[in-house]
């Protein structure tokens, strides 16, 4: 059967299992951490979280955490999977992270995910707070009207680049050579040299043909 | 002498932060208030701020708690 490009997962992690996610690619919530998650599929997972089940402890730290790591990102696939998701509430805080780190143009394709009128982060009193402390400057531009002070802004809350880089493979290959698929197949292969093009393809969720290139460029190193 | 803060007193500041800040909603549904325990506090809570509008904002975001708890349903 041909090889067909996955754009999402099956199950995004949740409650503890998110938790765990979380501090894996360097948020640091008080739990231990599960190995090397997968990071565009944990980011998703805690906006799931954060703007659906109104965890706002978990938005601060998930907008910190993006901030301070999306040169490291791979954009595209973070795009892929927000295009799967219909929450408007999921789609509008994605649309104001790509207004917000417009200078990367890389990221600008995220405004289009919502294009409704501008929506209110807290459900209720939102007018109330607006008032009292005015927007967050983060959010002005975007389709997500946040109250200053809400989302709370420490980049304590998150790991550094570099120690991120010392603990998780596919962040470290994507620093040594950008964002890209390739890099994380490149860590996958590291991580498992026994998979196969299409299962290495299956977990990155890229094409086949660059996995197949991985592995034929491991073969030539392999031997170096 | 040392003190500690009974689960009212812990109610109070915990539902005086989600009206404050906004972020404490998972350990106010956590702490799973019963409708009597948020009426004996929502007097409290209305007096914690002079802004005007205070007391009414305070009330809708403790309704929008009890809907979250179930209560009244």
């Amino acid at each position: 059967m041909a090889y067909k490009r996955a754009a999402a997962t099956d199950a995004l992690p949740v409650g503890d299992d998110l938790t765990r996610a979380m501090v894996g690619i360097g948020m640091l919530f008080a739990a231990r951490g599960i190995r090397e998650p997968n990071i565009e599929d944990t980011l998703i997972a805690a906006s799931i979280e954060s703007l659906v089940r109104d965890d706002l402890r978990v938005l601060s730290v998930l907008t910190t955490w993006v901030q301070v790591h999306h040169p490291w990102i791979n954009a595209d696939r973070l795009w892929r999977g927000i295009e799967q998701q219909t929450d408007q509430r999921v789609r509008a805080y994605w649309s104001a992270i790509g207004h917000m780190l417009a200078k990367d143009r890389r990221f600008v394709r995220l405004q289009s995910s919502y294009r409704g009128p501008r929506i209110d982060l807290l459900r209720v009193g939102s007018e109330f707070q607006l008032k009292r402390r005015g927007e967050d400057a983060r959010f002005a531009n975007g389709p997500l009207r946040v109250p200053s002070g809400v989302l709370r802004d420490r980049v304590e809350d998150v790991a550094e680049p570099s120690a991120l880089a010392k603990r998780h493979r596919t962040y470290r290959h994507r620093v040594l050579f950008g964002p890209t698929y390739r890099a994380d197949m490149w860590a996958e292969n590291e991580r498992d040299p026994s998979l196969t093009a299409s299962e290495i393809a299956r977990r990155t969720y890229g094409s086949f043909a660059t996995a197949w290139q991985v592995k034929k460029d491991w073969a030539v190193l392999k031997g170096t | 002498m040392l003190k500690a803060p009974g689960r009212i007193e812990l109610l109070m500041s915990k539902v005086f932060a989600l009206c404050d800040r906004g972020v404490d909603l998972q350990d106010c549904i956590a702490l799973a208030p019963t409708a009597l325990e948020l009426d004996a506090i929502l007097p409290w809570l209305e007096h914690q701020d002079a802004n005007p509008e205070w007391p009414e904002y305070v009330r809708g975001v403790v309704a929008d708690l009890r809907r979250r708890l179930g209560h009244g349903l």
